[in-house]
């Protein structure tokens, strides 16, 4: 008998031999430390046939022996680790091609079929589909999701920077606007400087390094291939606005905040844009405004309601305390 | 191969399947009822990576894995309204082998709730799949009648190949 490590990549169940699996170790441990020349690919976004995108703050990077190499696989969670019982049994013939290479043995879990996943083919079978599908990307998005984004050590945090940019500061303002100004603020006028662009909150957000490689290959391979590729992510499409609008900026922020007041009971609080009420969805895509930037827009948001909280709540303005 | 009494007498006793489609009638899904082995009210269904739309993924039935098909896809009918049900179905591929052995083959059909057992008293005319908007290759015949359009399902096209999407 084998045991496997059962795993969960978005919506697919997959089964690893344990013995293939060299290392686990947490994302939010990893991601801190990640080097930046580093591939690792992301199983739900491989298996959905999409570049990597948000990683779950409790996903589990696992490293695993390719064929010539090791090479790291970040899953949604593992569940559960097992003896298998049935024997593995190759996929019925209906089962699609890249499905049978990936993973060309099914075995049951209970009751649910389990398809083994053969490490060995990670690799080729994300060379086969390109675009920098299953490939995790050092996109800001994609780390934003970490539950503690402001520890000491966090590059994409640096302490000494001031918040990422909501609003273009002015000749003589020192400190960017707290959170509670926007809280306070959030029905009423929004500064009117407020554009920004994705350059920039990408430079606040990396190392002054410039930007790896691969991740600049697999957005304009994502770029070049235009409306025809259906899987790709929507901003990759390069007919997106960089810049927020003012209108779009504020309706964006008080739904933001009037969602974090609702949500202040204790529990983790994830937005996205694809929560945005229909409404503002299609502003932005009548905008052709660029997800990414929104999104980074809503986390900063959420970002720094939650510094003032934790702060104990510090007026609007106040600068902070670290 | 069956004899033309023994094809006569399946087809006689058939399962009918009616679904929502957009062919003017309505169609109905005839499947000889020794083909439908059983029906289940749900199933646990495992997607499967890099799969068509129709192919909804893997299911267990009596310790068999069993790809599971959704019939609205697969032919172009309206998405199944309300609960569904799911047709455990077998075919029989042709022979691939020297020794001539053929393979019986497994399949979940998810399909409407409207499932019924019925007795084909006449053979009704045919009538053309392509005129009516259906893949030829996936009917072994396409029949008009006063209650709908009645298909006879060849699912061995999309069992027996890689379905890649």
């Amino acid at each position: 008998m084998k045991t496997i490590c059962v795993v969960q990549g978005g919506k697919f169940l997959l089964g690893i031999d344990a013995a293939r699996i060299l290392a686990r170790t947490a994302w939010a441990e990893l991601a801190p430390q990640r080097k930046k020349d580093e591939k690792i690919f992301h199983l739900a976004a491989l298996l959905d046939r999409r570049p990597g995108g948000a990683v779950s703050p409790d996903a589990v990077c696992l490293e695993l022996q390719g064929n010539d190499s090791r090479f790291l696989l970040v899953v949604d969670k593992i569940a559960d680790e097992a003896e298998t019982i049935n024997p593995p049994s190759p996929l019925p013939p209906a089962c699609p091609r890249l499905t049978a290479r990936l993973c060309p043995q099914v075995t049951i879990w209970g009751d649910m079929p389990v398809l083994l996943l053969d490490p060995a083919q990670v690799i080729p079978v994300a060379i086969e589909l390109g675009k920098g599908i299953g490939l995790l990307t050092e996109e800001p998005e994609a780390e934003m999701t970490e539950s503690e984004p402001h520890e000491e050590d966090d590059p994409f945090f640096p302490e000494e920077k001031p918040v990422p940019v909501l609003f273009a500061p002015e000749e003589d303002s020192v400190e960017p606007e707290g959170p509670l100004a926007f809280l306070a603020n959030a029905e009423e006028d929004v500064p009117a400087a407020c554009s920004f662009d994705k350059e920039a909150l990408v430079a606040e957000t990396k190392s002054e390094e410039e930007t790896e490689e691969s991740a600049v290959e697999t957005e304009s391979q994502c770029a070049e291939a235009g409306p025809d590729n259906v899987d790709a992510e929507p901003e990759s499409s390069g007919k997106e606005s960089s810049t927020i609008d003012e209108e779009t900026f504020k309706k964006v922020m008080s739904w933001t905040i009037t969602r974090f007041k609702q949500s202040r009971t204790g529990e983790e609080l994830h937005l996205g844009t694809d929560q945005l009420p229909q409404e503002l969805a299609g502003m932005v895509e009548e905008k052709g405004l660029s997800r990414s930037i929104i999104q980074y827009l809503i986390d900063q948001i959420v970002l720094r309601c939650k510094e003032t909280e934790s702060a104990g709540r510090r007026l609007p303005g106040e600068t902070h305390a670290h | 191969m069956p004899t033309e009494r023994e094809k006569k007498q399946a087809a006689r006793k058939a399962v009918a399947v009616r679904m929502a489609g957009a062919f003017g009638k309505e169609p109905v899904l005839l499947f000889a009822a020794r083909q439908a082995e059983e029906v289940l009210p749900q199933a646990d269904v495992q997607p499967l990576p890099f799969a068509p739309d129709w192919l909804l993924g893997l299911s267990v039935w009596r310790r068999q894995l069993l790809p599971v098909l959704d019939a609205a896809k697969l032919y172009g009918f309206d998405p199944v309204v309300g609960r569904p049900l799911y047709l455990v179905l077998r075919t029989v591929a042709p022979a691939e082998t020297k020794d001539g052995s053929r393979r019986l083959l497994r399949c979940l059909l998810k399909v409407s709730s409207q499932v019924a057992a019925r007795e084909m008293s006449a053979q009704p005319p045919a009538v053309s799949a392509v005129e009516n908007g259906i893949d030829p290759n996936l009917v072994t015949g396409v029949f008009a009648h006063e209650d709908g359009l009645l298909i006879v399902p060849n699912l061995l096209p999309a069992l027996c190949s890689a379905a890649d999407s």
